[in-house]
């Protein structure tokens, strides 16, 4: 039982982070590999102000989700003027920063949150708290569900009524063709600006409910393999619609645990893994382009 | 509101009249890699006024459009629109203070929210979108373009954009994708999306360019409504043989030549004087039509017309016709496309054309001439019948030799590849650089104007057995190039295959 749970706590966590990668991904139609930092960034904003200060779940999100979201303006700002493989290339050098910036800020001799010291490095942040709501904190595995699941669902509602709104069509009109989109007055350069900060807080969000959950962080949650794990998630679920991140979430979030009931070494699953989610890759991009469930191809 | 420079609004005096001026700009040079196209260009544009703009290939007609909706930074000179309360004023070259403003930018988005819209040749419409949202999300300011108003606001569908739809003629197809609906509709979506968004001033690029009879008629009768009604003001560029659909509603004629703008009044006089200069479609086919030429006509399914000019060089006794198509019925997904009837029934296409022969394909918009050549080529797969090119038959195969070995042709789009220059394309093309490009070797393709590119791509398409050209006037200033392509081509025993949209005579 406590194992369901647990994959619950999971799909909601990469259900967000798949929705919000779908806004710039799939709505946008900006390839971005920088996405797992901005998850970090969330993840390492409540483990420290928890840890360091006792906030409870609200305002530690409510500052992941303002430092990610400022710190999304380093491939907002790429984007206004970089475009296609080189818009990726500068995802990938923030992708590459943020990471450097988590596993090196750290000394042996200074307080873990001090200036020196702010990520603890390598060796990462261990007992963070569980999620505190008015006092009570969430400790038994069905209220970390019922708490996931419940963020999960205003996650999903702020970006099914963002995507619904004028402001989703006119991010559609600039995936489609931005030089047309500016010559009708749209701002686009404000537009991508708007969408990634809203991303990169959404998914603080998903980093802060994973750190609240597994209570220990280091700077593998901002390695690049997360961030193609995510694209992948959108990529295989469609891109440019509401359903797809939840088909794609469902699917690489379930995958790897249907390979623990073929009883196979660890080792071997691990990689088994891996070659399953390249092949996942390589299939749909031949068969199906657009994805599972999505009507957006991306290039 | 862009705020550059702003003065009171004026009525400036132009060519002996009270003229409300909304647009205006004076000085405006432009060189590219040391080449001047613009030197120094003044025009005044009063409201509710048509312009044609006109100017041979690579005179600077684009460049000046780009310039004036802020698409393209001028060198020099100095840009004023006065369509709303507050005029505002570019003044370049732009300093880099200028820049940091982030609300004063001499961009297109700003310089549409002062008033100016364009449309462009190849439609843009946004082709995922209904035609429904297309013209939504023109419309500016919108409360739930925010997005913090879009979480807690409705989101109201808008009902006026469906009365705008109805008057342009698409009754009930809100809910249709834009890249649905026939070209002529989607010009005029394209042109009412431009108004939607606030525009009072429009420029735009060749709007009758590949439209049949009815379709030229619809856009006329729209633009003819927004100048009555609306009070747009109207620049247009337009392919010299489709002028004259255009004047009777234009009043002014910018003539760009050497650099240099000079405008004229178009009265009743100007306008019996130019419509010899216009001619219409029949005068490129008479031009092709040499002494001794007979001429066919033959007319196949759904108003289309076949006219043979069978040339001097046309060998009728040759043993194999450089194309034969016999009974073909192409399908396009679920489609039927070439091979429909009248009424909707199978109805295959059959036609030949002999060695030295040039055959012009007339058909309406939608008829299916691209599908033809497509399957010509050998690029789609034919449901049924045969085309046989020089003797052998034509299979659908993604190998690009099995194809390539006897047809020649050049789509509408002219392809040409943008980032190589002039000289290597030349060369790729193993043929030596035409004269007209010469001294401009280094530069590359994406940097010719439209009229340019495709004078390029006639001049290095090679000579073959059969060589296809899909609407290729589109661009230039006159046919004379491509006539003697076609002659040439045919003095040595090609055969050569033209497809145009069908053209009121």
């Amino acid at each position: 039982m406590n194992y369901l749970l647990h994959l619950i706590v999971y799909f909601d966590i990469y259900l967000i982070v798949a929705l919000s990668l779908n806004l710039v991904v799939g709505y946008a139609g900006l390839l971005t590999l920088a996405h797992a930092g901005y998850y970090a960034v969330g993840a390492y904003a409540y483990a420290l102000l928890s840890v360091n200060l006792d906030w409870g779940f609200v305002p530690a999100v409510a500052v992941g989700i303002l430092v990610s979201a400022a710190l999304s303006l380093a491939v907002s700002l790429c984007s206004w003027r970089l475009k296609g493989d080189f818009f990726v290339l500068a995802s990938l050098a923030v992708q590459a920063l943020i990471f450097s910036a988590l596993y090196n800020w750290h000394s042996v001799d200074a307080p873990l949150g001090s200036l020196r010291n702010l990520t603890n490095g390598p060796f990462g942040i261990v007992g963070i708290h569980r999620p505190s709501l008015f006092g009570y904190s969430i400790v038994s595995p069905i209220a970390m569900a019922a708490f996931a699941s419940v963020v999960a669902a205003l996650c999903a509602l702020v970006v099914w009524r963002l995507s619904d709104s004028s402001w989703g069509r006119v991010l559609v009109a600039m995936r489609e063709d931005e030089l047309a989109a500016r010559g009708l007055g749209k701002n686009t350069r404000l537009l991508k600006v708007q969408v990634f900060a809203i991303s990169s807080g959404l998914v603080a969000i998903a980093g802060a409910l994973y750190a609240s959950h597994v209570r220990y962080l280091d700077p593998t949650s901002a390695t690049l393999d997360e961030s193609i794990l995510m694209l992948s998630m959108v990529v295989v679920g469609g891109v440019g619609n509401f359903r797809g991140p939840f088909v794609g979430a469902a699917i690489l979030v379930g995958l790897p645990e249907l390979l623990r009931f073929l009883s196979l070494p660890d080792a071997q699953a691990a990689n088994l893994r891996m070659l399953i989610y390249g092949l996942m890759l390589i299939l749909m991009m031949h068969f199906r382009p657009q994805g599972v469930a999505g009507e957006y191809r991306v290039e | 509101m862009v705020t550059a420079t702003t003065t009171a609004p004026t009525k400036t005096p132009h060519r002996g009249s009270d003229v409300d001026v909304v647009l205006s700009a004076c000085g405006i040079t432009k060189s590219f890699d040391g080449n001047a196209v613009l030197r120094g260009v003044d025009i005044t544009l009063g409201r509710g006024q048509c312009v044609l703009l006109t100017g041979e290939n690579g005179s600077g007609k684009t460049s000046l459009i780009n310039i004036l909706t802020g698409n393209l930074q001028p060198d020099q000179g100095e840009i004023t629109y006065s369509i709303g309360d507050e005029p505002t004023t570019f003044t370049f070259p732009r300093g880099w203070w200028q820049e940091l403003n982030p609300w004063n930018h001499f961009r297109p988005e700003f310089v549409a929210r002062a008033g100016v819209g364009r449309s462009w040749q190849d439609v843009r419409l946004f082709g995922s979108l209904s035609l429904r949202d297309n013209l939504a999300i023109a419309t500016p300011d919108q409360r739930s373009e925010s997005p913090l108003r879009s979480l807690f606001g409705s989101h109201a569908k808008s009902e006026h954009t469906s009365t705008v739809l109805d008057e342009l003629g698409l009754v009930d197809r809100d809910d249709s994708s834009a890249d649905k609906i026939s070209l002529g509709q989607s010009k005029r979506v394209a042109i009412a999306r431009a108004i939607q968004a606030g525009a009072k001033v429009l420029f735009l690029d060749e709007p009758l360019a590949g439209l049949d009879q009815q379709g030229i008629q619809d856009v006329l009768v729209y633009l003819r409504r927004l100048i009555q009604q609306h009070r747009v003001t109207l620049v247009i560029v337009e392919h010299l043989f489709n002028q004259h659909h255009l004047l009777p509603i234009v009043t002014h004629r910018w003539s760009l030549a050497d650099g240099i703008c000079d405008i004229a009044e178009c009265d009743e006089q100007t306008r019996r004087s130019s419509q010899p200069i216009s001619s219409t479609r029949e005068a490129w086919i008479e031009a092709l039509i040499g002494e001794g030429d007979e001429v066919v006509e033959e007319t196949l399914v759904r108003s289309a017309t076949l006219t043979r000019i069978r040339t001097a060089d046309s060998t009728f006794d040759a043993p194999r016709p450089a194309l034969q198509i016999t009974d073909l019925v192409v399908n396009v997904g679920a489609r039927q496309v070439i091979g429909v009837g009248e009424d909707g029934s199978t109805s295959p296409l059959s036609l030949t054309l002999m060695p030295g022969e040039i055959g012009i394909l007339q058909a309406p918009n939608g008829w299916g001439k691209t599908t033809l050549l497509n399957a010509i080529i050998g690029a789609i797969p034919i449901e049924q019948g045969s085309i046989t090119i020089d003797g052998q038959q034509t299979i659908a195969t993604e190998s690009e030799d099995a194809r390539a070995s006897s047809v020649s042709c050049i789509t509408a789009s002219s392809a040409l590849f943008p980032d190589l220059t002039l000289k290597e394309t030349a060369s790729l093309a193993g043929v030596a650089l035409p004269e007209m490009f010469r001294g401009r070797e280094k530069r590359k393709c994406s940097t010719l104007s439209g009229g340019e590119r495709q004078r390029l791509a006639l001049a290095l398409s090679k000579s073959n057995s059969l060589n296809i050209y899909d609407e290729p006037l589109n661009g230039l200033d006159d046919g004379k190039s491509f006539i003697e392509t076609c002659k040439q081509m045919t003095s040595q025993g090609n055969a050569v295959l033209i497809l145009v949209p069908q053209k009121p005579i």
